[in-house]
């Protein structure tokens, strides 16, 4: 496997957001409308066997199904294809490498906690509540004074583990946000909470005005791409085991 | 490059089996999630069964309240819901086509027995969540 850009030029000391299908498509969604609202053109793509043989074509123009867009100091990893196991973990090994090898100021995977609750926390006009884990202290305590929680205990499983267990084997700084997600349905509020505190970490100032309003549209859309990462989803989870507390 | 009769033979061979096999994929996926006799969407959900009763999620997207039918059995359960207004949607493979769609349809089998009378139903955000107690079998297995 392989990430290869168009100019290595472009992207320079970058903060790396990383979002690809899993519960709630939170990564997926969020990752796909900073890229859009920050107008970041395509960088580069990822080349892998391991990645079916599909083109994705978006206003007649095709695109590798996973693929890197950014400028200057943001690039932004994401995938239009659910990713089998052993496509997850190659794609958590790549992307870190690749990070420390920009000199990457920061890796940030974007994510979900399913949480059976959603539906009651919506009905009680509360958004979506973020956690946060980060792999020091400095960071840590960066995340806390936005405001952010941290995710005390529990269990990653698929590309965002890898990104966290490579960040600790190479030194690379990184932040996993977990947004209580639906873990069955599309869920782009869940989306716009992370984006919300990504805007309070990185100061991006992205607006998710226009995610809120999309959101039928989006949940609609992504029917089909949710389907088939619960399947992926199911092969993960067989192979994980419980956690005892 | 011109191939003989064996060959040509052969690689119309492969290319059957590889549009059986995208086909198969493809219209497994198209029948989880499109009803297209009814020109119905298939909506995703999820079910949890709990000791006492029965927990289905079910996303509607562009579905208000006034809009949504459900039937309960007492081992199925049917939604019917019509959207605020049609939907395009992609359908197929490697060449999708635009569907329009205004409704969702879905027949769900479900895995105990229930007490249909006393299933209650409440939607938020086009998301429906349906909570039926188990029927006394289900709770006594």
């Amino acid at each position: 496997m392989e990430i290869k850009e168009y100019d290595s030029s472009r992207i320079s000391k970058p903060n790396v957001i990383v979002g690809v299908p899993e519960a709630g498509l939170v990564g997926t969604i969020a990752a796909s409308y900073i890229a859009q609202q920050m107008k970041l053109p395509e960088a580069g793509y990822i080349e892998s066997d391991l990645i079916p043989p599909v083109v994705v074509i978006h206003e007649s123009k095709p695109h590798n199904p996973i693929r890197i867009l950014g400028l200057n100091n943001i690039a932004i990893i994401m995938s239009e294809v659910p990713l089998p196991p052993k496509l997850a973990v190659e794609l958590g090994s790549e992307v870190v490498r690749w990070a420390k090898t920009k000199n990457s100021e920061l890796l940030i995977g974007i994510t979900s906690v399913p949480f059976e609750g959603r539906m009651e926390h919506a009905e009680e006009g509360k958004t979506p509540h973020v956690l946060a884990l980060a792999s020091d202290s400095r960071l840590s305590d960066l995340v806390k004074r936005n405001g952010t929680d941290s995710f005390e205990e529990g269990m990653l499983i698929g590309t965002y583990a890898v990104l966290v267990k490579q960040s600790m084997l190479l030194g690379q700084p990184n932040l996993t946000l977990l947004a209580e997600a639906y873990p069955q349905f599309p869920d782009p509020g869940a989306a716009a909470a992370v984006i919300e505190v990504l805007n309070k970490t990185l100061h991006l100032g992205v607006d998710v005005t226009d995610l809120v309003k999309q959101s039928e549209e989006i949940r609609i859309r992504m029917r089909q791409l949710m389907a088939r990462t619960r399947e992926n989803m199911k092969k993960m989870e067989e192979t994980t085991p419980s956690l005892y507390t | 490059m011109l191939w003989d009769d064996e060959e040509s033979d052969a690689i119309e061979e492969v290319e059957r089996e590889i549009n059986s096999i995208l086909e198969e994929a493809y219209s497994s996926s198209i029948s989880w999630l499109f009803d297209l006799e009814r020109n119905s969407l298939k909506p995703l959900y999820r079910i949890e069964v709990g000791k006492r009763q029965l927990s289905i999620l079910i996303d509607l997207p562009g579905v208000e309240k006034q809009n949504v039918s459900v039937k309960v059995g007492e081992d199925v359960l049917s939604i019917d819901a019509r959207m605020k207004r049609p939907v395009t949607v992609l359908v197929g493979g490697t060449l999708q086509k635009e569907l329009e769609f205004e409704r969702y349809w879905r027949s769900i089998t479900l895995p105990v027995k229930v007490d249909p009378d006393k299933a209650r139903a409440r939607i938020r955000n086009g998301v429906l969540k349906i909570s039926i107690p188990l029927a006394q079998q289900a709770r006594d297995d």
